[in-house]
């Protein structure tokens, strides 16, 4: 590891030092189920070497950009320019799970700092990342990793941050995976995915607006299997994001659509009578939408009114210990309802 | 350091650098720790052992994981009961996993069943060093080696870009053989390029610049820790007897606490480094490290004899005999850490996982004031739920709303006390003014809404004192705090001291009287206006001592209430003391030779009035026959007293002190007024 004397490198050299030393990492270990078979003792032996090759030159990009207090401009803009030549950011994310732990968070920071970086009005790295996709959709691929699926995580929602970037993960097939990978990882894995799935439909309104007008049949019904998802965290999340889709202006008219549907009233109504309080109560804010709704299309009309008396007695025992906001809310329901 | 933690075991290496694993795989790769291997019931690969405390965000438990046989804390959160605030927890959660330190509590993992979320961790068998404080306070070696260690471990989490924001005793775990760990990461967060600005952490830990809110950094947490470094020399931290509102206002005002006592040069100097009120001259975790102080602390080996002093406090001292149960009476808990609901004094090491946030905090109504910014035509916005049924600020009997019970089965919900050494020798004193300590509804009654919480429009979250707690604990964090709203309601705390029951009421406004109506009252409430609460206001300035602050703050409050509740009162006491004053000749005389000041020259003044003019010279002599001055601007009252030339008097005060000073003087001196 002598190599590491020879300093000071340019950002070229690094770069490149970077890539070769990844390079050498994956071909060392050649992923999957054969890597774990090959000897610990082995692995430790080539693996290692490579790690920390990798290590090093991650803090040694990082310090060139977040420096001692004051990052020299023009070695900054060699590094960025350099690792678009390359597409290190691509290379990084992908072999992210390889790298040593405390690389792992070098590789957010690096990531996040050309990401942020702005000359005037322009934003290099968003306009090099708008060209190449596969960045994102391996950021989103990371939660198949519960290792790396935090750091992933972290690059994601930097880059979820910029309209360019959600709109092509919300027009890509990609952004269906978001429940797979909800419902398939622990919690703070869970958590993290959900929280970035919100922030792909919250973050950019008119243009998630427009899209879900537009993809409206296979948004929700992949947003559905979420709502009827057996984890209790992801029903409680996803029910609780959907009403603030639906009550976002923004949203105005994927919310007609929404409350024009049996369906859908079925499934809220049913889903008041969840064993969870809050479940119920989130599933009351997307209820009283359709019951507010002033041009209630006949078949929820008649489901309401077949059902009069005993919402009526639901409502008047539903959380009837809740303050008084909420009794004014059931109140003009209830009117709404006669 | 981040060297150490990997180089000394290579195994760990290769595990956290292995890919997804499948489960049979990662089993083998990760056969020494006991992390949850993703099933459909993970909950199956530990067994509950023990449980070591609850508090209103969960209870922990020991465990053990069957595979490794290795003994592990589990977290058990009721997701159900905590409100809208799952990302919170999550965040916890993210913060912790991406620390590897061995300064730090590990994660092993988490997951959820049913409505529980349970979240496994490092188990220390050690205890809190709040715990480890109960036998007595800690020997500056001890101390030493402590703080060296929180150094280290602070030094790691600010290098990785993370603030934990919530230093304290009750946060800093002991392992067996006297490792040191940071724990609770409740409320860290990571740091960006920009500073931070969220309100959080516990009162009297707080840094100055983070109440302030005018932004703050890592240095924030070397101010908790000189905090803590008095808290382990003195059992408590400074300002412990204030009110955790009032404290708030104290710690930004104040100059910095101070080591006082029986201390080294070194650990006052340490102290008063980590106490820099300019965050920006205040060291860094680096930079203390090579503080003599700290670099003459012993091995870490040597705190076990904290822990064999816990031991033995413990066997010696046979568990309190608490109230039959916690319904009924409330468990008030002196040491700021969980409880179980029944012989909590037996329990092992209570803090195994540090503060559960938010006890007394949960039972508060709401006080938000966050305001929509948009409504859409259906609009019935979620904060209008979430917030309480209570959004005024001003009504400090509402505030207090722990005896709020409700319909809910959740577990109890116990409040606790704070925490004070003094307090350990008679726990079982039943504290005065404890409020009936249960409610199991989170929903009815809550904190400020975590919309209201993270809310950065409108005025901010106005804080109150159940959003404080009992000012041990954690406070959760807010984005913005409206700053005039809660000084508000900080001042109502003025002389409000922590009692045995935590946080003791404020004392309630009474009605106002509307009686002012008499020509004294009017005069009252100009004299305690115009002149008393300012001077007293001009008293104040920063960096005075917190207790001469309060004391000036509670001689405002009390004339302003006095004021409020009996205006001829509030008048009357004013002219008696300055009556007093003239009574006494010693003190006449000093105050006259002092400040120049001729209080009794009023008399003359007045007497004078009746020709209308104001002359104030001569006249001295005739009553104390001490030589005069012909100022007048020297008099406390001048302000209020009207000019000679003035024709029209623009307040009855002068006429009212006149015509008061005169029959006191009929008594005193009939002949000369006659």
């Amino acid at each position: 590891m002598n190599f590491f004397k020879t300093k000071p490198r340019t950002p070229a050299d690094l770069v490149r030092g970077l890539r070769d030393a990844i390079v050498r990492l994956e071909s060392s270990a050649p992923g999957g189920e054969t890597r774990r078979k090959v000897s610990l003792f082995k692995l430790l032996g080539t693996r290692i070497v490579s790690g920390e090759d990798v290590s090093k030159y991650l803090q040694q990009i990082k310090g060139i950009l977040y420096g001692d207090g004051e990052p020299a401009p023009e070695l900054v803009a060699q590094l960025a320019q350099e690792t678009y030549n390359t597409d290190l950011l691509l290379l990084l994310v992908l072999n992210i799970s390889r790298f040593e732990f405390e690389a792992r968070k070098d590789v957010v920071q690096i990531f996040n700092n050309l990401l942020r970086r702005q000359i005037g009005s322009r934003w290099p790295t968003v306009e090099y990342l708008s060209g190449k996709p596969d960045v994102i959709f391996a950021a989103l691929a990371g939660y198949e990793n519960e290792e790396v699926a935090l750091n992933t995580g972290m690059i994601l929602k930097e880059m979820l941050r910029h309209e360019q970037l959600c709109k092509i993960l919300l027009h890509s097939d990609q952004f269906y995976k978001y429940p797979h990978y909800i419902e398939t990882t622990t919690f703070g894995i869970s958590c993290d995915a959900f929280a970035n799935l919100k922030e792909t439909l919250t973050r950019h309104k008119p243009m998630v607006a427009d899209y879900l007008d537009k993809n409206y049949d296979r948004f929700f019904s992949s947003f559905t299997t979420l709502i009827l998802s057996t984890n209790y965290v992801t029903k409680r999340q996803s029910l609780k994001l959907l009403g603030e889709i639906l009550l976002d202006r923004a949203n105005f008219n994927v919310m007609t659509r929404y409350i024009a549907n049996e369906a859908n009233l079925k499934m809220m109504m049913n889903l008041l009578r969840d064993k969870s309080k809050n479940i119920q109560f989130e599933a009351f804010h997307v209820f009283k939408v359709f019951v507010a709704n002033p041009k209630k299309p006949p078949q929820i009309e008649t489901i309401l009114r077949r059902n009069k008396e005993k919402l009526l007695n639901f409502l008047k025992s539903f959380h009837n210990d809740k303050e008084g906001q909420f009794s004014y809310n059931l109140l003009s329901i209830q009117s709404n309802l006669i | 350091m981040r060297r150490q933690s990997n180089s000394n075991d290579s195994s760990d290496q290769f595990k956290s650098r292995s890919p997804p694993p499948s489960p049979k795989a990662e089993q083998r790769t990760r056969a020494r720790e006991p992390y949850p291997i993703p099933s459909s019931n993970p909950a199956s690969q530990y067994t509950l052992l023990e449980k070591l405390g609850t508090g209103s965000f969960g209870t922990v438990y020991k465990a053990i994981h069957n595979d490794t046989k290795q003994i592990v804390a589990v977290k058990q959160i009721d997701l159900e009961d905590s409100d809208d605030d799952i990302s919170e927890i999550q965040q916890e959660i993210a913060s912790l996993a991406q620390c590897d330190s061995e300064y730090v509590t590990k994660y092993y993992g988490s997951f959820v069943v049913n409505y529980k979320l349970w979240i496994i961790m490092e188990y220390l068998a050690g205890g809190s060093c709040l715990d480890l404080l109960k036998p007595g306070v800690f020997s500056e070696a001890h101390i030493a080696v402590v703080c060296r260690e929180l150094l280290l471990g602070l030094d790691y989490l600010h290098s990785e870009g993370t603030i934990h924001r919530d230093i304290k005793a009750a946060n800093i775990l002991l392992s067996s053989s006297g490792k040191v760990k940071l724990a609770d990461f409740g409320v860290a967060a990571q740091l960006t390029n920009t500073l931070r600005h969220t309100f959080v952490g516990t009162p009297f830990w707080m840094a100055p610049e983070v109440i302030r809110q005018a932004g703050y950094d890592a240095k924030a947490d070397m101010w908790s820790l000189g905090i803590t470094a008095i808290e382990m020399a003195k059992g408590e931290p400074p300002l412990a007897e204030y009110h955790p509102m009032r404290v708030l206002f104290l710690i930004p005002k104040a100059k910095p606490p101070t080591l006082e006592g029986a201390f080294s040069p070194a650990f006052k100097d340490f102290v008063a480094q980590c106490l820099t009120k300019d965050p920006k001259l205040r060291p860094t975790a680096n930079e203390l490290l090579q503080h003599r102080f700290i670099r003459s602390a012993k091995k870490t080996s040597y705190l076990t004899e904290l822990i064999e002093r816990y031991q033995d406090y413990r066997a010696r001292s046979p568990p309190k005999v608490q109230h039959p149960t916690v319904k009924a009476h409330g468990t008030w808990d002196l040491n700021n850490t969980m409880r179980s609901e029944w012989n909590f004094d037996t329990l092992k090491s209570v803090s195994a996982l540090g503060t559960f946030r938010g006890t007394i905090n949960d039972l508060s109504l709401a006080h938000s004031v966050a305001e929509d910014d948009e409504e859409s035509d259906f609009d019935d916005r979620r904060d209008s739920l979430d917030s309480g049924a209570a959004t005024k600020g001003s009504d400090p009997i509402n505030r207090n709303g722990l005896g709020t019970s409700s319909g809910s089965d959740h577990a109890t919900v116990l409040i606790k006390s704070p925490h004070s050494i003094d307090e350990v020798g008679s726990p079982d004193e039943t504290p005065s003014g404890a409020p009936p300590a249960y409610s199991g509804s989170v929903r009815s009654a809550r904190r400020a809404s975590y919309a209201a919480r993270t809310s950065v429009e409108g005025k901010g979250t106005i804080l109150n004192a159940a959003d404080l707690g009992s000012g041990v604990d954690t406070i959760r964090p807010v984005k913005k705090v409206d700053p005039v709203g809660s000084l508000r309601l900080s001042s109502e705390f003025v002389g409000s001291v922590r009692k045995d029951g935590g946080v003791s009421s404020p004392p309630s406004s009474p009605a106002t009287h509307k009686r002012s109506g008499s020509e004294i009252g009017r005069a009252g409430q100009t004299l305690v206006d115009e002149v008393i609460l300012p001077i007293l206001g001009n008293q104040m300035h920063d960096d005075m001592d917190a207790r001469e602050i309060e004391s000036l703050s509670m001689l405002q409050r009390g004339f302003a209430e006095l004021k409020d509740a009996n205006p001829e009162m509030a008048y009357n006491v004013i002219l008696d003391i300055l009556q007093g004053i003239n009574d006494n000749p010693a003190v006449k005389q000093h105050v006259q030779t002092s400040r120049g000041l001729f209080p009794h020259k009023r008399i003359i003044r007045k007497s004078e009035m009746t020709s209308k003019g104001l002359i104030v010279t001569e006249e001295t002599e005739e009553i104390s026959g001490l030589p005069s001055t012909s100022s007048p601007q020297g008099s406390i009252i001048s302000s209020a007293a009207p000019l000679p030339e003035e024709p029209i008097r623009r307040s009855p005060i002068a006429e009212l002190l006149y015509m008061r000073w005169l029959e006191g003087l009929k008594l005193k001196w009939p002949s000369i007024m006659s």
